[in-house]
């Protein structure tokens, strides 16, 4: 399912649009692991292929802080 | 001196070689190594770093004449980490195969890479440059149709990005900006574009959002200090 939540960017109402099913969503072709444009543009997405799992938000975020541990990169 | 132990002397040459082979093969040295200072001497000669150069020379040798050609973007982890490059300038690189796994962290963790100039990428892959916590700047050429994500998360002094293409770039992931210059509440980088792509850029799906953060700038290439150069300073060829 296709879901929309608002945020603020400088004052302008933006939102933010994603897969609760972890796949992209898709405008013009185009598929996104999330979008985010400003609300007056009004833009609608579609559902598209599930996300390959090594490029999914959590499995990359994960991975990553294991790097950033072993290669000692701190924030 | 004080005798308050009783030493197995056998046992503890066994022990000491063990140690000095150990030393000897690490420093690649089969020399005689006298206690203690011999062994002293011999880890202190072990040079720090060595991996990496090692696995770069391995890395050059092995794909000599591809480094500047089509093929260096295409093999993930190639680069993956190689902490003494401090530039990239492959203006002929392309990422025109394997469209899910094409340059997967590519040039990760390489925290000396200061600039790197990919000048025919047709995607960007997962984590491209992901904690090159040096970089400053890329030039992506004229090609770049895509990032997906994490291209530059972590690339805590990237403020300059150009991207050459008559056309907007996709952004799938706001997240390639994560811990960048970019980012929200960071000290803002520019995003230099040809001048007639800039309203598409300020209109893009995620793009919108990262040049929306005020401390972010657009700017036309035109004019700029790359509109004949690369970020090096290199000349277009």
């Amino acid at each position: 399912m296709i879901v929309q939540e608002h945020f603020d960017v400088n004052g302008r109402d933006f939102i933010r649009t994603y897969s609760d099913a972890g796949r992209y969503v898709v405008r013009d072709g185009v598929p996104y692991g999330e979008a985010c444009d400003p609300a007056e543009f009004g833009r609608t997405y579609t559902e598209g292929e599930l996300i390959p799992p090594e490029e999914r938000m959590d499995e990359m975020a994960a991975k990553a802080e294991a790097y950033d541990i072993l290669m000692g990169v701190s924030e | 001196m004080a005798l308050d132990k009783l030493v197995d002397s056998s046992q503890l040459d066994a022990d000491l070689t063990s140690v000095a082979n150990a030393i000897r093969t690490k420093g690649g040295t089969s020399a005689q190594l006298a206690f203690p200072s011999g062994f002293v001497s011999a880890v202190q000669a072990i040079s720090t770093g060595e991996t990496d150069y090692v696995k770069m020379a391995y890395t050059t040798r092995t794909y000599t004449g591809r480094l500047a050609s089509d093929y260096a973007f295409q093999i993930p982890n190639l680069f993956f980490p190689y902490g003494k490059m401090n530039a990239i300038f492959l203006p002929n690189a392309t990422t025109a195969s394997a469209y899910s796994t094409a340059g997967v962290q590519a040039f990760g963790w390489c925290t000396n890479l200061k600039t790197a100039v990919i000048g025919k990428p047709y995607y960007l892959g997962q984590e491209v440059f992901r904690n090159d916590t040096a970089l400053t700047a890329v030039d992506l050429g004229s090609t770049a149709t895509r990032f997906v994500n994490a291209v530059f998360s972590g690339c805590k002094k990237l403020d300059v990005l150009v991207i050459r293409r008559n056309g907007v770039c996709a952004l799938l992931y706001t997240n390639a900006f994560d811990n960048t210059p970019f980012a929200s509440g960071k000290a803002g980088g520019t995003l230099y574009v040809p001048q007639a792509q800039i309203a598409a850029y300020q209109a893009a799906t995620n793009w919108s959002t990262i040049l929306g953060y005020s401390t972010n700038s657009i700017q036309a290439i035109e004019g700029s200090p790359y509109e004949s150069a690369y970020v090096d300073g290199t000349p277009i060829t």
